[in-house]
């Protein structure tokens, strides 16, 4: 068993190969040797590391990706296979922009290839399809071009 | 998504760090499949600097451009796009790296059309690495060939929805012939590749040597089939959706492919030899995966010489027959037992007039989770991680419903214990049970396993 503390403070005791995902926590478990020594999480709050253990659980058996799992599979059989998350990961990344964020965040900062992957996947799907002012509004971006700049921003989208 | 955001005013611009973006837009960027698409990654250029800076900079996300002649609804006439600027623009953010290229036609009226999607395609097909052509039967191939400059690192060629076979085989010489990096071709027409149309290509040096992948989806003579094989010493994969008439044994010589892992063969109506003869001129020593869909009249001789003469390390195994047995079935599992991924699809292709038998009931479920207490291990397939069934081919009974639950709990109980996978996909379910409510209630416990951690798709 592992021993990390989230930046709030919260205690989780966590099985070692859920612990390991996180390549972030790996090295430390590898530079600290065996020991009892908590591992603090500085950059992630227990909200949020609640859902990145989440994931790690669920995940915690899957295989490495491999060609040969997809067997005979069609080059869109294997697009497929690679863009579209679970049904599970879709309930899993059916939260509000703020927290798909923070998991990104954690993600990124924990060293999660898989789990900032999905969730970069998640957030892709989200902007599929929708106006520049449409991505602005769900994502609170300003915008901020100078006027030079709004002014080509013009001349490409009446070029497109 | 919840629509609840609390995202502060530029907080992702201001914390998610620009390589997070960029895979972002690196996932969203794969994900567009028509031609208005590609624009779509210039509108996201628009939404703030700080996006248009890390698109700007990432040629990889300019690198795949779509030409077509396409309907502009609703004055219905007909348009060329990308417009010259945007393609330019395309060129020069892609900077050096090579081309995803695809040029659709819906229809072709107007010859002036067709000499500017010539022009534009010639400037992006000449640093191409993956072409997609779909061209309609009145374009003007050609004319097409005439004025367009293949690449010379072209490495994949996907030819779709023309049904004119010399047409095909005229743009796959074309495009294929001066590349040395090409090892992939890709055929999807409603007409037939015969033995001549293979030999037409031959005779002009096509360079069927650098083939590693082969996906044929169109009507191919067991012939042609056959004498393609010969062609291809260097394949690793192909799929043929299609094969039709009559293998004459005499006439055919058996064939060693010391590289390829992954045949899958689909039978048309038109397919008067089983799947399973082809295996008697083909030696496979590195083959891992093997789907035969649509197969009939097994012949357990045939396999067995199959496996002795080619010794294969079978891990991958589609196997979708009418007329099989449940006995027969497991007879076959027995002699691959290094399966690690069982599919029994129910779809051979093409429509067929009556219900098929089923292969999934209690005798097969009783032999899957039969256990051998000296070995630990299961009998049949030990190895087996993934099994993916049609809901179809399920014995309708209450009995074998409760065996196949019984045999998927055992697996995934046995396989948890030792620290192993087993997964179940079940396909076509809600398609027809709400027929048969009293029989899927008897399914009903395996996906209440998900709840304690079991691997499980139905649908």
């Amino acid at each position: 068993m592992v021993i990390l503390i989230t930046s709030d403070n919260v205690k989780y005791v966590v099985e070692k190969d859920v612990a390991e995902l996180s390549v972030l926590v790996k090295n430390m478990l590898e530079d600290i040797g065996p020991s009892d020594e908590p591992i603090p999480l500085h950059n992630v709050t227990s909200t949020v590391f609640n859902k990145v253990l989440e994931y790690c659980i669920y995940h915690r058996n899957d295989p490495p990706p491999s060609d040969d799992d997809e067997g005979c599979a069609s080059p869109l059989h294997k697009y497929l296979a690679s863009h579209i998350c679970s049904e599970w990961d879709q309930r899993f990344f059916d939260v509000d922009q703020a927290l798909l964020f923070d998991i990104i965040l954690a993600a990124n900062y924990l060293d999660i290839k898989t789990l900032l992957d999905d969730a970069c996947k998640a957030v892709a799907h989200l902007i599929q399809g929708k106006s520049t002012e449409e991505i602005r509004g769900i994502f609170n971006i300003v915008n901020d071009f100078t006027p030079e700049e709004e002014a080509r921003v013009k001349k490409e989208n009446v070029s497109s | 998504m919840a629509e609840t955001s609390t995202l502060s005013s530029n907080r992702v611009i201001r914390e998610v760090p620009p390589d997070v973006w960029l895979d972002v837009f690196s996932h969203f960027s794969l994900s567009f499949e028509s031609y208005r698409k590609p624009t779509d990654i210039l509108h996201l250029s628009h939404v703030c600097s700080s996006w248009r800076g890390i698109i700007h900079n990432a040629p990889e996300l300019w690198t795949r451009i779509d030409i077509g002649i396409v309907f502009s609804v609703p004055s219905v006439d007909l348009v060329v796009r990308p417009r010259e600027e945007l393609l330019s623009l395309f060129l020069r953010n892609s900077r050096e790296l090579p081309l995803t290229v695809s040029l659709e036609a819906t229809a072709v009226y107007i010859p002036d059309d067709v000499t500017k999607v010539c022009r534009l395609f010639s400037q992006v097909a000449k640093r191409a690495r993956y072409v997609a052509l779909s061209l309609p039967y009145r374009f003007p191939i050609q004319e097409f060939i005439t004025d367009v400059e293949a690449s010379p690192v072209l490495e994949s060629l996907y030819i779709l929805n023309n049904p004119d076979p010399n047409a095909i085989m005229r743009l796959a010489l074309k495009f294929c012939t001066p590349s040395l990096s090409f090892h992939s071709l890709r055929l999807q027409s409603p007409s037939k590749l015969s033995l001549e149309s293979i030999g037409f290509l031959e005779t002009h040096h096509f360079p069927f040597k650098q083939l590693t992948t082969l996906d044929i989806f169109m009507g191919i003579d067991v012939a042609g089939f056959c004498h393609l094989m010969s062609l291809v010493p260097l394949l690793t994969t192909v799929k043929v959706n299609g094969l039709v008439g009559e293998i004459n044994a005499g006439a055919v010589e058996a064939v060693e492919l010391l590289h390829l892992r992954r045949l899958a063969l689909e039978a048309s109506e038109l397919l008067a030899t089983p799947l399973n003869r082809l295996l008697e001129f083909i030696i496979l020593p590195s083959l891992t995966t093997l789907f035969l869909v649509g197969d009939r009249n097994w012949s357990s001789k045939v396999f067995q010489t199959f496996l002795h003469r080619s010794t294969p390390r079978i891990e991958h195994f589609g196997h979708d027959s009418e007329d099989t047995t449940e006995n027969e079935m497991i007879e076959r599992l027995k002699l691959l037992p290094f399966i690690r991924t069982l599919d029994l699809p129910a779809d051979a292709g093409y429509n067929r007039q009556y219900e098929r038998e089923p292969q999934v009931g209690s005798i097969f479920c009783d032999s899957l989770q039969e256990w051998d207490t000296a070995s630990q291990r299961f009998v049949i397939c030990p190895e087996l991680e993934t099994l993916r069934v049609d809901y179809k081919i399920l014995s309708k009974t209450s009995l074998s419903m409760t065996a196949f639950a019984d045999m998927v709990e055992e697996r995934w109980h046995r396989s948890r214990a030792a620290g192993k996978n087993f997964r179940l996909e079940m396909n076509n379910v809600y398609d027809i049970g709400g027929r048969q409510p009293k029989l899927l209630a008897k399914l009903r416990r395996i996906p209440s396993l998900k709840k304690v951690g079991y691997n499980v798709t139905i649908g």
